[in-house]
């Protein structure tokens, strides 16, 4: 038995509407679906925490103005690699602190050449530990300076004086002290989530639970807080953000 | 049935599908390509005629109200809104300026309290998903399906759990635990802007404040459309946005960055 015309038209019909039904309802969650596995590759990644950090210029001096005068600053530092060469031990930069007073004058200068490892850019299990979310450049292994001085500052400029041929660049980010009122140093310290303390202990021989008074005293009042550089983004610097995967993220806020 | 009359049957059943077979209501009034004032007061909206939109506003009760503003042609694809416009300081001037230096699309904020007190009932807006506020979302969805809608609110650092939580200024979340890529990147520009001050990812970042309840976010996730995102502002920050028109530049900017 074969159908009619009328027959064949009216299944043929069915059809079209039911297809053009379907494209309505899936055509966007499907495009959304494809568009978020072309990222697949990065948000697979078990993202512990992002930081914002400043690309040193080459050119001029990044500057950092603190909201007290100072007898210490944390810098710290790493290079991003583009096109790495084979093997290697890192990638070798140098960078200038200068240190100025209130009024201007230069208390001090400082060259600090450094070497950002290579192997710190890898986890045990291979994952990536730190990570810009877009682009080619690696980020190499991380540096710390603590730069301290017998006069109080107020400012600090930070310039990348060298760099091997291969880094494409150096990113800083500053820190000042967290100022604390004395006797708030054990409310500031419990006020941290659990991971926080823990992560701020992690030097210490024992878990947080079992610090005395006089160790939560003194990590809590070693607590530093980001400061970002003078000036306009985009004109005067350029902030990148740095992602660190889990579970080695937490170590990024102290 | 004769073969004119089956294909008559089959035009008839075609045009009332497409006419959705009911009478316009506030989600396809707010979705509408080119919304008419006519058609808001048909919802029982107050309408204020302005040269290139319509501010609409619900009617008043206990003092309170929605307002809504609709740019009738053109526009950058956002919304920008505060459901707790009054409770959330300054989330309501934020969102009304957003709008304007934005050139956004659409705008909405409500003055209705969220606790209830003397003989007036409070309503928590972010988590009502029959109400205007829910349809203003929907509709401007299916007019911008690539859009974002993006929720002002505020909190309070003291009532934060954890310290990273109390410290930062901006939590950031898109009402689900599975943030997608394009909230990453709008919170990579909004980090840029709050810097040195932090702005957190939820639930990468911190476990408060991600809109996990939000009936919007909700609404919008079923609907399929346009994308959500919800903005916890310090106090800090919220003012330090009202004072200062740069930075409302960038955040601005941020959002628009969001739907190029």
């Amino acid at each position: 038995m074969s159908l009619s015309f009328l027959g064949r038209s009216a299944v043929f019909a069915l059809l079209a509407i039911i297809a053009a039904w379907a494209g309505w309802v899936w055509a966007v969650p499907l495009a959304r679906y494809v568009i978020a596995a072309q990222d697949s590759t990065q948000t697979g990644i078990d993202i512990a925490s992002r930081a914002i950090a400043y690309r040193l210029d080459g050119e001029r001096p990044m500057a950092f103005a603190f909201s007290q005068p100072l007898d210490r600053v944390k810098i710290i530092s790493h290079a991003a690699v583009v096109d790495a060469p084979g093997p290697t031990l890192g990638a070798r930069y140098t960078v200038r602190v200068r240190l100025f007073d209130a009024d201007g004058a230069e208390l001090a200068s400082y060259d600090r050449s450094l070497l950002s490892g290579r192997q710190d850019d890898e986890t045990a299990t291979g994952s990536v530990r730190r990570f810009y979310r877009a682009g080619d450049a690696s980020i190499w292994g991380q540096d710390q300076l603590i730069v301290e001085n017998g006069a109080p500052f107020t400012r600090v400029e930070v310039e990348l004086v060298d760099a091997d041929a291969f880094v494409d660049g150096v990113d800083v980010r500053v820190y000042e002290r967290r100022p604390i009122r004395s006797g708030e140093e054990r409310s500031v310290f419990l006020r941290r989530s659990a991971e926080e303390r823990a992560a701020f202990a992690a030097a210490n021989s024992f878990p947080a639970e079992m610090l005395t008074p006089d160790e939560i005293r003194n990590l809590a009042i070693n607590l530093w807080r980001p400061v970002g550089p003078v000036g306009i983004e985009g004109r005067d610097y350029r902030a990148l953000v740095v992602y660190s995967a889990s579970p080695q993220g937490l170590e990024e806020d102290s | 049935m004769t073969a004119r009359s089956f294909w008559l049957a089959g035009v008839v059943l075609l045009a009332s599908c497409s006419a959705g077979g009911q009478a316009p209501d506030a989600r396809a009034f707010f979705g509408a390509r080119q919304p008419e004032a006519a058609a808001a007061q048909a919802l029982g909206l107050a309408v204020d005629q302005q040269p290139g939109e319509l501010v609409l506003h619900d009617p008043e009760l206990c003092g309170a109200r929605g307002n809504y503003i609709l740019r009738q042609t053109g526009g950058v694809p956002v919304a920008a809104t505060a459901p707790h416009g009054v409770h959330d300081r300054h989330t309501a001037e934020l969102a009304r300026m957003a709008y304007r230096e934005g050139t956004f699309a659409a705008a909405a904020w409500n003055s209705v309290p969220r606790r209830a007190s003397g003989h007036c009932d409070g309503l928590d807006l972010a988590r009502a998903a029959v109400h205007p506020f829910t349809d203003f979302a929907l509709g401007f969805s299916d007019r911008f399906p690539d859009g974002l809608i993006v929720q002002f609110h505020g909190f309070d650092g003291d009532r934060r759990e954890s310290a990273r939580a109390a410290d930062a200024a901006m939590i950031v979340s898109d009402g689900t635990r599975t943030p997608g890529p394009g909230l990453f990147a709008l919170a990579d520009c909004l980090s840029r802007m709050a810097a040195p001050d932090r702005v957190l990812v939820y639930p990468a970042e911190t476990g408060e404040l991600g809109a996990r309840e939000n009936a919007q976010a909700a609404a919008l996730r079923d609907a399929g459309g346009a994308r959500f995102a919800h903005l916890e502002m310090s106090l800090d920050l919220r003012e330090t946005l009202l004072a200062d028109k740069d930075l409302r530049a960038r955040l601005t900017g941020c959002l628009e960055e969001a739907v190029a």
